[in-house]
């Protein structure tokens, strides 16, 4: 025989269960000492069940936040600091900041310094033209002789 | 222009600031021409720079107007001069 099953929308079976209750409240109250036992046992390992499945739950989710706490702000940071790798890292990176910051230094330095040789000349009573004419400077010498 | 040299200028810029107003205008004045010159005349022009600050204080003085009295002989005696300052130069040092 091929059994049938029915579809009922959420408030069919709400107001099926509402129908139901006064029917079973009926019967519990009426049902025999025995039959009230077995149903509390019943009812308090039900319970039990419930409170011992959340707190699996819990447990677990504890577990799942620790570990990535772990991972990222203890056993992580801990196994970065003693793995070698990220000091030779931090080295190389500090080197090559280094390296750069010395050669912009230099770089300003070097262009300061030009620039100011460059004032000089072209604040000097001498024209550029006259510091260009190698003829002059031999001049210049052959007078001081 | 380089970047190298922009720097170079915005420091001209920033000093000039501080001289006198004589020299600042004279420096106003040669920044043009001596942005045209090419990096190996304008490493001459320091070369003969040096050597003219090497002079002593009284000759140094009077640099200028030996500078017009120079232009003022004839082409063949400062192309003689020259030709000397290039054979001095050129002449292997003791």
């Amino acid at each position: 025989m091929k059994k049938e099953y029915v579809h009922l929308l959420d408030h069919e079976v709400d107001q099926a269960g509402k129908r139901l209750r006064p029917l079973l409240d009926k019967a519990a109250a009426d049902a025999s000492p025995s039959i009230s036992a077995n149903l509390a046992a019943a009812r308090a390992a039900a319970v039990a069940r419930v409170a011992a499945l959340e707190a699996e739950r819990s447990a677990a989710s504890t577990v799942v936040a620790n570990g990535s706490t772990l991972a990222v702000n203890g056993g992580g940071l801990r196994e970065r600091i003693s793995d070698w790798r990220f000091w030779a890292t931090g080295i190389v990176v500090a080197g090559l900041v280094a390296s750069y910051a010395f050669s912009q230094y230099r770089e300003s330095n070097v262009a300061r310094e030009a620039a100011e040789v460059e004032l000089m000349i072209l604040g000097d009573d001498v024209p550029v033209d006259a510091l260009l004419d190698k003829g002059f400077s031999s001049y210049l010498r052959e007078e001081n002789k | 222009m380089s970047a190298e040299r922009k720097k170079k200028w915005r420091v001209v810029a920033e000093k000039q600031q501080t001289l006198p107003p004589e020299q600042r205008e004279r420096v106003q004045q040669r920044m043009e021409n001596w942005s045209r010159l090419s990096p190996d005349e304008r490493k001459k022009a320091r070369a003969g720079y040096e050597e003219i600050k090497q002079l002593p204080p009284e000759k140094r003085a009077v640099a200028p107007q030996k500078w017009d009295e120079y232009r003022n002989l004839p082409p063949e005696k400062r192309e003689e001069l020259r030709k000397k300052a290039a054979a001095e130069r050129d002449a292997p040092k003791k």
